[in-house]
C-alpha cells in the first residue's frame, strides 16, 4: 500500500498593486515567502504516524502536474492545507477523486470548516492529526473508512500519542529551513489568530529531551540549515525555555522562532536564547498605539504591555536577536492615521523586520464570527483573499480604500531602501557595540 | 589596498562569523547554499568586514554580500567612498 502526502504551499497576493509590490520591494513578501519554502512538519508527523508497512511519498504541491496532465497514482492520498490555499487544495483533492482516488484532508481549515471540507474529501481529519491517522489508515486498510477522524486537542506530546517527525523524508530536498515544533497553542488567544491554538484546547509543549532529539534528527540531513521552531510562542514558560536553551546550546544552531514581548524581561532567558543561537524572534506587536490592542485578546495582555514595547525591542535587540514585528492594520479602533503612526513607531522601534499585514478574519475565528454577525464581511467565501494582504472586510473606522491604500503607501515607505537601509545599519551597530567596539552610536 | 588583500581579510571575517573553512570556497559560489549564511548573518559579516578595514558601508546591499566576490565589490566601492569622504 502507498500514501501520497501533499503539501500545500506558496501564497499569491491578489491584489495587482500588491503583487507588484512584492517584486520591487523583496521585503515586504519576505516571511511570506520564507513559510512557503518551509516543509510541512504536518505531513511529517502524519508520515510518522503511518504504520511501518505502509509506503509513503512526500510531496509538495508545486511538483504535482497541471489540471490535464496525469497525477502520480496512489492507494490514499493525504493533504494538508490552509486557507489560503484550500480552493487549490479542493480541486486538487477533486481530480484524484475522479481519478477513483480517495483522499483524507487535514490541517487547520479543514479543523475549522469541516462541513465544507467533507464535500471534497473521501474522510477528513479534524485537529491533530494524533489520535485520528492511524486508525484512519487501518480502517482503510480494512476497506471501512469513515468520513471523519477526531484529532487530540490535548496531550499531542504525550507518550503513546507523541511521535517524531519523519525528517528522514526530506533528505536530498533543496531546503535551507528546517522545522521543529516545540509546543502547540498559545494563552493570549488573540481575537484573529487562526494558529494552533484553534486546533488544541489547551498550551501544550514538548518535553525538552524530545525536542533535542528532533532538532538533532531535523538538522541531519543538511548543512548549517537555520532552523525554525514552528511554535506559536515558545518561551510561554520561562523555566522550561531555561531547561530548553541550555540543552539547545551545544547543538551550535541558529534559528528563528515566534514568541511575545514579555521574553525582554527576563535577562537570562535572552542571554540563553543569544547564547544558543537564537538569530531572530517574531513577535505579533499588532498595533502602534494601545488603543489599537484593548480588546485583542480576552485579558488585554498585549494593551498592558504596549508602554515597554519599545524598551522591550530594544533590550532584546542588543542581547543579539534581531526581532521581526509583526502589526495588524485595520484593527477595529484604527483611523487613517494609523498608517502615519506606524511608520513613526517603526523608526523609533529600530526593528530589524516589520510584516505588514492586513486583519485578516480566517474562517473558524472568534474575528470571523464577530464580522459576520455585524454583516461586514465583503463576500460569503473569500478564502484565497486570506493572503493577511488582501481587504475582505469592511473595516469599523475608515472605508475599505483607505486601509487598501494606507497599507500600499505603508508598504512602500518601510519597505524602501532607505528605511531599511536604516534598520539593517542599526543591527550592525549593534553587532559591533556586542563585539566591543563601541565606536558607533547605537542609540 | 590590492583585490587579493582584501578578498583575504573578506575570507578571514567570514571565518570568524561562521567558524568554517572558508579558505577554499569560490568567489562566486553562493555563501547561503554552500555555508548557510542567511539575512541576518550577511549583515553580521558586513559589520564584521567593516572593522576590519576600518570603514563605513553606506549602501548595505546584504543581496550582493551573499558571494566573496560581491562582498569584494561592496568593499571596494565602500573603500572609494569612504576615502572621498574625508
Amino acid at each position: 500500500m502507498r500514501i501520497g502526502l501533499i503539501a500545500m504551499s506558496g501564497v499569491r497576493v491578489r491584489t495587482e498593486e500588491l503583487a507588484e509590490m512584492g517584486v520591487t520591494l523583496p521585503g515586504f513578501v519576505n516571511r511570506g515567502k520564507v513559510i512557503a519554502s518551509l516543509p510541512s512538519l504536518g505531513l511529517l508527523t502524519v508520515a510518522a504516524l503511518t504504520p511501518p508497512d505502509v509506503e509513503v511519498a512526500y510531496i509538495e504541491y508545486d511538483s504535482v502536474p497541471e489540471d490535464d496532465a496525469e497525477l502520480e497514482r496512489f492507494d490514499l492520498v493525504g493533504i494538508s492545507s490552509f486557507t489560503a490555499r484550500i480552493e487549490a487544495t479542493y480541486a486538487l483533492a477533486d481530480r484524484y477523486r475522479a481519478m477513483g482516488v480517495p483522499v483524507a484532508l487535514g490541517g487547520l481549515h479543514v479543523s475549522l470548516m469541516p462541513d465544507e471540507a467533507r464535500q471534497h474529501a473521501d474522510a477528513i481529519v479534524v485537529d491533530g492529526a494524533e489520535g485520528a491517522w492511524p486508525e484512519l489508515v487501518a480502517d482503510f486498510k480494512a476497506g471501512r473508512m469513515k468520513k471523519r477522524y477526531q484529532g487530540l486537542r490535548k496531550g499531542v506530546f504525550a507518550p503513546g500519542a507523541y511521535v517524531m517527525p519523519r525528517f528522514d523524508l526530506l533528505e536530498g530536498r533543496p531546503y535551507n529551513r528546517v522545522t521543529v515544533q516545540t509546543s502547540r497553542g498559545c494563552p493570549i488567544n488573540c481575537e484573529f489568530c487562526a494558529a494552533s491554538l484553534r486546533i488544541t484546547s489547551s498550551f501544550q509543549q514538548k518535553p525538552v529531551e524530545r525536542v533535542i532529539e528532533e532538532l538533532r534528527a531535523a538538522t541531519a540531513a543538511f548543512d548549517s540549515p537555520f532552523v525554525e521552531l514552528a511554535d506559536d510562542n515558545t518561551f510561554v514558560n520561562k523555566k522550561w525555555g531555561k531547561a530548553l536553551l541550555k540543552e539547545m546550546a551545544p547543538l551550535n544552531l541558529r534559528w528563528f522562532t515566534e514568541t511575545d514581548i514579555s521574553v525582554a524581561d527576563d535577562p537570562e532567558l535572552l542571554d540563553l536564547m543569544a547564547k544558543a543561537g537564537c538569530k531572530q524572534i517574531l513577535i505579533g506587536l499588532e498595533s502602534p498605539s494601545e488603543g489599537g490592542l484593548v480588546g485583542l485578546d480576552p485579558h488585554d495582555w498585549k494593551a498592558r504591555r504596549f508602554d515597554k514595547y519599545l524598551s522591550a525591542i530594544s533590550r532584546i535587540q542588543a542581547a543579539g536577536i534581531s526581532v521581526n514585528g509583526t502589526f495588524v492594520l485595520g484593527l477595529d479602533s484604527h483611523t487613517s492615521s494609523v498608517f502615519a503612526e506606524l511608520l513613526d513607531f517603526v523608526r523609533a522601534s529600530n526593528l530589524l523586520e516589520v510584516q505588514l499585514t492586513v486583519q485578516t478574519p480566517f474562517p473558524g475565528t472568534p474575528l470571523y464570527e464577530r464580522l459576520k454577525r455585524d454583516g461586514r464581511l465583503l463576500a460569503e467565501r473569500y478564502w484565497d483573499r486570506c493572503t493577511l494582504f488582501d481587504v475582505n472586510y469592511v473595516p469599523a473606522r475608515m472605508s475599505v480604500e483607505e486601509l487598501e491604500q494606507g497599507f500600499v503607501w505603508l508598504a512602500a515607505e518601510v519597505y524602501s531602501d532607505r528605511e531599511f537601509n536604516r534598520r539593517k545599519r542599526h543591527y550592525m551597530d549593534l553587532a559591533k557595540a556586542r563585539n566591543g567596539d563601541g565606536l558607533r552610536s547605537v542609540a | 589596498m590590492n583585490r587579493q588583500k582584501i578578498e583575504i581579510e573578506i575570507r578571514k571575517a567570514l571565518a570568524r562569523i561562521t567558524e568554517e573553512d572558508v579558505s577554499r570556497l569560490k568567489a562566486d559560489e553562493n555563501l547561503a547554499e554552500v555555508i548557510g549564511l542567511d539575512s541576518l548573518g550577511r549583515l553580521e559579516l558586513l559589520s564584521e568586514v567593516e572593522d576590519a578595514f576600518d570603514l563605513t558601508i553606506y549602501d548595505i546591499d546584504s543581496e550582493k554580500a551573499s558571494t566573496i566576490g560581491g562582498m569584494l565589490e561592496i568593499v571596494e566601492a565602500a573603500l572609494i567612498e569612504n576615502a572621498e569622504a574625508v
